[in-house]
């Protein structure tokens, strides 16, 4: 409970008619028998699978606001490519340096490593790193966003105006965000992959060819990807939504939905990583 | 005519950012000879302990990628003794630092760059200022400094996590004897093997510091900056993490 | 029944109780007056009210529940959309209507809370915390729900402004719903309505006819009311 009320001084206390001065103690709150650290908050916690439903119900219905969906798909699908797409970038030179060397220590061609460097892209690298980077662009872009739309009281306001949320707010938002996923993995793959065969080429003299080669590519490996791709789509902008509602009213709401949407999005990709990768695993 | 003025501009730009975070780093260097201690240990409780528990399962969770991975190919050419060696390999030089940093880059960098956004928002950094306290050693170079001793102390944390889960998925899922994956780690892993991944981990968290705090003092003092500022610090510490990771590799 | 009943209502909200033990019953058509200093509960019993938010304990319950769109509420933080100018805030209730008529309404609420037509065109982040205020108020005049609920109306707004704003929304009270102002000054707003209630620490200090509160000798202490102060 709370500390810091003033203390309850004996002045103000079976004082007459006469009006204290304006700075009076307020009374003592009663205690009393109700424990309420048992009790459930006022404030309803918003629902993950509630917000994920109704969202698809609008998205089925055609109820999904075409402005928002169009300016959610500018910001959160387009805007966010160049950074996965440079992130991407970065880690294909940085395997192919790995790569690079582990072939120099067992004697063998550059470019007799580039189809696994290119298979372990697809498999793991460009969903794993895009995930990261959705979850980081557009999970903090859309925790702060509905966060602060908690906190200034403008989700209060749609839901007593009996506005549609999921049409005007989440859905666009979940939509654009499963977008951004899928396109960073897919494009992340041409990214990491030209980049590690362009380094390799520059550096160490391999071809091209090897290092996006699809020798040893089968449909399981497309299978992972597109299904970490949609996993990471799907979670990354629904824990954004969840966290900015759930702490965005709290004090420092905008800061703590941010980072709590990030994070959250950040454990769900790779959760959903291991749990793919391991169900693929167990599959003939 | 356009597209070069367009180039111009973004060197300019670049140039100009690298200036200012170069500038930031060599205030908070000598600052740090003087700074607060309390608030370094305090700093260091918030971006240390507080993200023990995201750092471990981050690192079971890169553990248990790697060795799924690796298992992949070593299945397919019938080399189950190299499994430990080469999840323990990937894991210390590459993995555990990376995903660490990526991983503090949302948490720390986010809550440190909407913080000090905070301070200014709330105007405790200009009455600071205003009563002669030197900002820089009260309460920037200690969060600054406090990050990067807080990755490489996460980093060994997850390197030994990370390690653990891998046997674990590896014995759990693939069926590996443990026996022989302890083993195939033991012979050829050294302690040296994990000393690029400190020296990764370092340059992250500097990064990670001095992105978010660059962040944080950079948006304009009010709410809506707040979220901007988390919103920065997370893509340039991503940028900046993933860019020296690729410096660093070619390196060491 | 009465109108709105709320009986052993207890609000917890983050840890903290914001409100507890309150019951009390309010007649259709009534001005209910909610005062208290800062963090009394104010705010957690008008979203109560509006369905916002659920009791922790206890039971609020209407004589006939309120349909979705039959409650108006100002918010303390006006909740204006940012990415919407003034005007289409105002037309966002009003999404029954055709839209030349919706705008037409809209422009009116505007005009009569004192908003120009420059001021209606512009976003929220380019208005004052008054005419923000002033646009959150149109909002529900433009509505015109049988059940309203203000949340410090006047906060931000000069003496002579505030008088006028509280006649205007004195004058929009439906007499067949409720209305509920909350405010941590009384000032003009005490002589406004009927009943009053006065929360310190989410608890019910007083609750009644105004002029028979006053005279408590914690809420005078409380407010620093004096006899001539009436008005």
């Amino acid at each position: 409970m709370r500390d810091d009320r003033p203390a309850n001084g004996e002045a103000g206390d079976g004082a007459s008619g006469v009006a204290e001065p304006l700075r009076a103690p307020l009374p003592e709150a009663k205690e009393s028998a109700v424990r309420t650290a048992a009790l459930p908050d006022a404030e309803p916690r918003p629902n993950g699978a509630a917000i994920a439903l109704s969202a698809v119900g609008a998205l089925l219905s055609g109820r999904l606001d075409r402005e928002a969906l169009a300016e959610q798909i500018l910001e959160l699908a387009l805007r966010s490519l160049p950074i996965a797409l440079l992130c991407l970038a970065f880690i294909g030179v940085v395997l192919e340096e790995h790569a690079a060397h582990e072939a120099r220590r067992a004697f063998i061609g550059l470019d007799q490593v580039g189809p696994m460097f290119f298979q372990l892209t697809i498999r793991e690298f460009a969903p794993a790193i895009s995930g990261i980077v959705v979850a980081a662009r557009v999970g903090s872009g859309i925790a702060a966003e509905i966060g602060w739309m908690a906190q200034t009281e403008q989700i209060d306001a749609l839901r007593l105006l009996g506005r549609d949320l999921a049409a005007d707010v989440y859905g666009p938002r979940l939509a654009a965000g499963l977008l951004a996923s899928v396109l960073a993995a897919l494009l992340g793959v041409a990214a990491a992959g030209f980049a590690g065969g362009l380094w390799a080429h520059a550096t160490a003299g391999g071809h091209l060819a090897a290092f996006v080669s699809l020798r040893l590519i089968g449909a399981r490996d497309w299978l992972l990807l597109a299904a970490k791709a949609v996993a990471s789509g799907v979670a990354v902008p629904l824990a954004a939504v969840h966290a900015g509602l759930e702490l965005g009213g709290k004090p420092d709401g905008v800061a703590r939905a941010t980072s709590a949407g990030v994070v959250r999005g950040t454990l769900w990709v790779l959760a959903a990583d291991v749990a793919i990768g391991a169900t693929l695993w167990w599959l003939p | 005519m356009k597209p070069l003025l367009g180039i111009g501009r973004a060197s300019l730009r670049l140039l100009r950012g690298a200036g200012a975070y170069a500038l930031l780093l060599g205030r908070l260097a000598v600052a740090a000879r003087a700074m607060d201690g309390r608030e370094l240990l305090r700093s260091m409780s918030v971006a240390g302990t507080d993200v023990l528990p995201l750092c471990l399962l981050t690192a079971t969770l890169t553990g248990a990628i790697v060795v799924i991975q690796t298992g992949f190919y070593v299945a397919s050419y019938g080399v189950t003794s190299l499994l430990g060696w080469g999840s323990g390999y990937a894991l210390l030089r590459e993995f555990a630092p990376l995903i660490a940093a990526l991983a503090l880059s949302g948490r720390v960098g986010a809550g440190q760059a909407s913080d000090v956004a905070g301070l200014r928002a709330g105007e405790q950094l200009p009455a600071l200022e205003a009563l002669g306290l030197d900002v820089d050693r009260a309460l920037l170079a200690p969060r600054l400094w406090a990050v990067l001793l807080s990755v490489l102390a996460l980093t060994a944390v997850a390197d030994l996590v990370a390690l653990v889960a891998s046997l674990l998925a590896g014995v759990l899922l693939l069926g590996v004897p443990p026996g022989a994956f302890l083993a195939s780690m033991q012979a050829s892993l050294r302690l040296r093997d994990a000393l690029p991944g400190f020296v990764k981990a370092a340059f992250f968290g500097l990064a990670i510091g001095l992105c978010s705090l660059r962040a944080g003092l950079s948006v304009p003092a009010d709410a809506r900056g707040i979220g901007a500022a988390a919103r920065r610090s997370v893509v340039s510490t991503l940028a900046a993490v993933l860019a020296l990771d690729m410096a660093l590799t070619g390196i060491l | 029944m009465q109108f709105l009943e709320l009986s052993d209502v207890w609000a917890v909200r983050g840890g903290t109780t914001a409100i507890r033990d309150l019951t009390l019953s309010v007649p259709r058509g009534a001005r209910l007056g909610v005062f208290g200093p800062g963090g009394s509960g104010k705010t957690t019993l008008l979203k109560l009210v509006a369905g916002l938010f659920r009791p922790s304990r206890g039971r609020l319950r209407w004589e006939v529940a309120p349909l979705p769109g039959q409650i108006g509420m100002v918010f303390q933080r006006d909740a204006l959309l940012d990415t919407l100018t003034a005007l289409r805030n105002v037309e966002l209730p009003l999404h029954g209507l055709a839209p030349e008529k919706a705008e037409a309404v809209a422009r009116d609420a505007l005009t009569r809370v004192g908003l120009d037509a420059a001021a209606a065109e512009r976003h929220p982040a380019q208005l004052s915390g008054g005419m923000r205020k002033r646009a959150g108020i149109a909002r529900v005049l433009a509505a015109d729900a049988p059940i309203k609920l203000y949340d410090e109306p006047a906060a931000g707004l000069d003496p002579a402004t505030e008088r006028e704003i509280l006649d205007l929304l004195g004058r929009a009270h439906a007499p067949v719903g409720l209305t509920v102002t909350a405010s941590a000054n009384p000032g003009a707003l005490w002589a406004r309505c009927d009943p009053a209630l006065v929360l310190a620490h989410g608890e019910a200090l007083a609750f009644g006819e105004p002029a028979e509160v006053e005279r408590r000798p914690e809420v005078a202490a409380l407010f620093g009311f004096e006899r001539s102060e009436d008005g």
